[in-house]
């Protein structure tokens, strides 16, 4: 599997939006967030008085075991749901109780998303998933947008293919292309290795992480605690509470060194 | 069985999870099967309303009466009944004096006079053809001999006369109406022309017995003998033995017996019956074909959205005819769901069409129960259909492979289809993407198309024909008119010479230009028609001085004694074209008094656009073929400038040798009344039809966004607004329904066509139509078909707004 050279190919346009990100202190701020859901008169805390920050160029991954409310958290700095409490607030925007309107409008030019099961769109060939996500955040040149992420992330000769006709970890980063299409400055990951194999993963956080050096914001959900040593900071959460946050044990291993 | 409620149960469940969805399709399937369980039993129930009818009007079994100018008194006609072998068949007997008369019904607002017939019966409540009296009062047994009458019901309701009201029959009798009342034998009004639904024209009058005598001035004597027999089955037989008891001892009274069944009206109400069935029977069938149709396709998809938990539980290891259950429960739950709901809708529709039969064919009782063994078939198709869809799809499902079945991307298209296309054409994305997910589906989205096309057809083939039929009626009334549209038509009891009528008919105050001509029956065949001959009948007139003006649909003119203007239904039938020779069988005259028939070989001169096939005209010099050269049996009027046009008719009936004046309007109103009754059950098939088209389209729109649930959460994860979302959606759906229409519209002008030519001849031999699909029709079926369907999703606005993106996007955490 090629090795994408995501680190040293970028655009003037993501370079500007994210060298706006840097300027300021937090990218995403969360504080005292808490997520009850209700379920047939039973309350259900998924998240619990969280406190959080990532900053410009972080790459945060957030670590617990299934049911600790780390999909939750990403839910709520992603737009797709809404806090009971807290404030939470995202590229100098906040989203707490923001109308339906203002939280899609929020996705389109804040945010990001690599999903677990990749969500492309069976209909559409690579090139297409691409072009989606630049015309959603209304970016002018939307083709020559598309080809440049797919070149980034290795897929230059893939372009007019569907996704049935592409690997697993093929369609991930044309996931993760079309995610970067977009230009904004938040990229939020649901468990992105979930469904490959370790080779193709590795590959992967490989991209996701050139994308933090790049000065994205970068937000990882994962179980999976190897995938943690490569991150800046790990945010351990625990039945909906941070438990630890802070640099991985050992320090920040390469992604190279990673195992699983 | 534990194990068997358990899935059973977990179907339940389903169908409870998508209610709505649920019971749109039953309702699909409701309408189907109720539309044609009422739609099919449409005849049956005309015939046992008739005969329900008859029953409580207790209508002779068995008519004797005695030839034009001969009659008897009651005791001789009884004494008849005492010869004859089964004369214990008989329970009840009755004596009538009927006779031709003038009835005039003249008020202060209008002139109603028409030729007509008196019936003189027994007052009170007799034991053989009684009267049903709607309004006013029947006769009581004081009123024998007294000048009291009582209208035959449709005459009264035609002519929306009150009661009581005065009218005068033959030469001047006054009566008093005392009520209106309808009568076994009249039913369907026939008139001795043969003319049917002819209340406007022809009048029935019933008196007192002994009232009757006076005025056709043969008191104490009767001409008919009417007999009601314990078991009907008997009428062949009692016919012919009263008719062998009248001709040995009633020789010179030239007596005929007749079975009920054998009368004109009787006939006529079973032929129309059966006819119009087939008619309604095709109409039947396409609502259940469409129903069934779109059903079935739902079904399949419905089930196949339970594809990937088949999948899992053949990982779990459960036999595959144990996984089976439960999509096969849902798809046979949905198919009894909506069978049920069809009987109520077969209660609805079958209300709504008793409703058409009363206006327009009323008689005493007309029931429309639900018939159990139509319902029943109708039932086995609408249950059965959508209950198949699911054993493919369910196959299907079991023979897959575990591991690609639990797969997410499992359910999506292994191919793109057809999806390429669309990226070759310059389209900009928000119309490119719904595209391609119509392309990459193509057997889905064909058979989507074809369940919205059913309806459409549907749509068109009743709103088609009733296009058809207007155009019909449009072409016959100019026909009819021809320029002259106050003419009045004045019908001789016989041929006489052609300028003593004019001369005659000249002298009449207030008639302004006359012209003569004769009306005489024939028939006619050619090679091409298969031997199979038609009616016609010919009016011989001067084609090219007449107050009316023929329409030319091809050809010219008659020009000479052997040349015949036809219809153009009639030169169909008998394929011809203009110039080809056919065959005639008509009369001629060889005396005064008698009359033989003869074929001639002529010439099809050329068509007119009428669609009553019937009709056909020669000149003048045409009336030599028929022996019947400088005579005339026919004329038409028009009133002179500024003359009472009321006055005027009156005058000309009360000419000797005139039987019927009629304005040529009345004769336009009974070219729409033949028609009336097909089209407004056909209008009652056309709502049916386009509830069904909506039905179709929001059950397609719902579904398809179940199907497509991850693309449109994904979409709106991008932050797309929703409204956006819906666009893509509702152009996805417009396209299919573009398709569908496309496919529909050529449906339904085939089926036009087929109707037209193949079942209307059947239903209504004597009209002749060219299909037509109006441009109305085509701009209901593309609302309907494209933007209608095309508006579905937006009924879905609600779920989408309500999606729960997290839990839609991903694998459970």
């Amino acid at each position: 599997m090629p090795r994408s050279s995501t680190a040293t190919t970028r655009s003037a346009a993501d370079t500007a939006a994210t060298g706006r990100a840097r300027e300021s202190s937090a990218l995403i701020e969360l504080r005292g967030v808490s997520r009850v859901y209700r379920l047939d008169g039973l309350a259900v805390a998924a998240l619990s008085g969280v406190d959080l920050e990532v900053r410009a160029g972080e790459f945060v991954v957030v670590l617990g075991p299934s049911g600790s409310g780390k999909t939750t958290l990403l839910n709520l700095v992603g737009g797709l749901d809404a806090a009971s409490e807290g404030e939470i607030s995202v590229a100098g925007r906040s989203v707490t109780g923001a109308s339906r309107g203002a939280l899609a409008e929020f996705r389109r030019h804040t945010t990001c998303f690599i999903f677990q099961t990749f969500n492309l769109f069976p209909g559409l060939t690579a090139l297409e998933n691409v072009e989606f996500g630049a015309e959603a955040a209304g970016r002018k040149g939307a083709g020559s947008i598309a080809r440049q992420r797919l070149e980034e992330v290795g897929l230059a000769d893939r372009v007019d293919h569907f996704p049935h006709q592409l690997s697993g970890g093929e369609q991930q980063r044309v996931a993760i292309a079309r995610a970067l299409a977009t230009g904004n400055p938040v990229l939020l990951a649901d468990e992105p290795t979930g469904e490959l194999d370790f080779r193709t993963g590795v590959s992967i956080l490989d991209l996701l992480r050139g994308q933090a050096t790049a000065g994205r914001a970068v937000l990882v959900v994962t179980h999976n605690r190897e995938i943690a040593r490569a991150a800046d900071r790990v945010v351990e959460l625990s039945s909906g509470r941070v438990v630890a946050d802070g640099a991985p044990a050992g320090g920040r291993a390469p992604v190279t060194d990673l195992h699983w | 069985m534990k194990r068997l409620f358990f899935w059973l149960r977990w179907s339940g469940r389903d169908l409870r999870d998508r209610l709505l969805l649920v019971i749109a399709i039953a309702a699909t399937i409701a309408i189907g099967t109720g539309a044609y369980a009422s739609l099919d039993s449409l005849s049956a129930w005309r015939k046992d309303s008739n005969d329900k009818s008859l029953e409580l009007l207790r209508a002779h079994d068995v008519r004797l009466y005695l030839a034009d100018g001969s009659f008897a008194t009651p005791e001789e006609l009884g004494a008849l009944l005492d010869e004859i072998p089964h004369r214990d068949a008989v329970v009840a007997s009755g004596y009538r004096l009927v006779a031709p008369t003038r009835v005039d019904a003249t008020d202060s607002r209008r002139t109603i006079v028409v030729p007509g017939r008196l019936v003189g019966m027994a007052a009170g409540d007799p034991a053989v053809d009684t009267l049903l009296v709607m309004s006013g009062r029947g006769f009581e047994a004081g009123d024998a001999g007294q000048a009291v009458a009582e209208l035959e019901y449709h005459f009264a309701a035609h002519y929306d006369l009150p009661i009581p009201t005065a009218v005068s029959v033959g030469d001047g009798t006054r009566l008093e109406a005392v009520g209106s009342a309808f009568s076994s034998d009249y039913f369907m009004v026939i008139s001795p022309n043969g003319d049917v639904m002819a209340e406007a024209n022809f009048a029935v009058v019933f008196v007192p017995l002994e009232t009757a005598g006076q005025i056709a001035g043969h008191p104490g004597l009767v001409n008919e003998l009417v007999v009601r027999l314990f078991d009907p089955a008997l009428a062949a037989t009692v016919r012919d033995e009263l008719q062998g008891a009248a001709a040995a001892h009633l020789p010179d009274l030239g007596a005929t017996a007749v079975a009920s069944s054998e009368e004109d009206a009787r006939r006529w109400v079973e032929r129309d019956a059966e006819s119009d069935q087939t008619l309604f029977s095709v109409f039947a069938v396409l609502m259940l074909a469409g129903a069934t149709f779109a059903a079935f396709n739902l079904t399949t998809r419905i089930v196949e959205s339970q594809r990937r938990q088949v999948g899992i539980g053949l990982a779990l290891g459960l036999p595959a005819r144990t996984l089976a259950i439960r999509p096969l429960a849902v798809a046979a739950e949905i198919a009894l769901f909506g069978v049920v709901l069809g009987i109520f809708v077969g209660f609805l529709s079958g209300a709504a069409l008793r409703e058409v039969m009363l206006r327009l064919l009323p008689m005493p009782i007309f029931e429309t129960p639900l018939r159990p063994e139509v319902f029943v078939r109708a039932a086995l198709i609408g249950f059965l259909l959508p209950f198949a869809a699911s054993v493919y799809p369910v196959w299907r499902a079991v023979r897959a492979r575990p591991v690609d079945a639990i797969r997410t991307g499992h359910l999506t298209a292994r191919r793109p289809g057809l999806a390429g296309l669309a990226r070759r054409l310059p389209l900009p994305s928000t119309l490119r993407h719904p595209l391609s997910n119509v392309l990459r589906t193509p057997r889905r989205t064909l058979l989507t198309a074809m369940g919205i096309a059913a309806a459409v057809t549907a749509l068109i083939g009743t709103l088609g024909m009733l296009d058809s039929f207007a155009q019909g009626i449009d072409s016959g009334e100019a026909e009819m008119i021809g320029g002259s549209p106050n003419r009045i038509a004045v019908d001789l009891a016989a041929p006489l010479p052609a300028e003593q009528v004019r001369d005659e008919l000249a002298q009449v105050p207030g008639s302004g230009r006359i012209d003569v001509g004769l009306r005489v029956p024939a028939s006619a065949r050619s090679e091409g028609s298969g031997g199979e001959s038609i009616d016609l009948q010919i009016d011989v007139l001067d084609l090219r001085d007449n107050a009316w003006q023929a329409t030319l649909a091809e050809g010219r003119l008659p020009a000479g004694p052997g040349e015949v203007l036809l219809s153009r239904a009639a030169a169909e039938d008998l394929h011809l074209r203009p110039g080809d020779r056919f065959v005639l069988r008509h009369p001629v005259r060889t005396s005064e008094t008698a009359v033989s028939l003869v074929e001639t070989e002529v010439i099809l001169a050329g068509t007119h656009p009428s669609p009553l096939r019937p009709l056909a005209y020669m000149n003048v010099d045409g009336a030599s073929l028929f022996g019947m050269d400088g005579l005339a049996n026919r004329a038409t009027v028009v009133p002179a400038e500024g003359a009472d046009a009321e006055a005027l008719r009156r005058t000309l009936f009360g000419l000797p040798g005139v039987v019927s004046v009629q304005p040529i309007s009345t004769f336009v109103a009974s070219m729409r009344g033949m028609v009336a009754e097909l089209a407004e059950v056909l209008a009652v098939v056309a709502v049916i039809a386009l509830l069904l088209a909506v039905l179709v389209a929001y059950n397609s729109a719902t579904i398809s966004q179940d199907e497509r649930t991850r693309e449109v959460a994904t979409m709106l994860a991008f932050g797309l607004p929703t409204r956006r979302v819906m666009a893509s959606a509702m152009i996805e759906s417009g396209l299919i329904g573009l398709v569908g229409t496309a496919l529909g519209i050529a449906g339904g002008f085939a089926m036009v066509v087929w109707l037209v030519y193949c079942q209307l001849p059947t239903s209504m031999p004597e009209f002749g139509l060219q299909p037509v699909v109006g441009v109305s029709t085509l701009i209901t079926a593309a609302a309907l078909g494209i933007a209608a369907v095309a508006l579905a999703p937006l009924l879905t606005w609600r779920r989408l707004t309500r999606l729960d993106l997290p839990a839609t996007l991903r694998v459970v955490e």
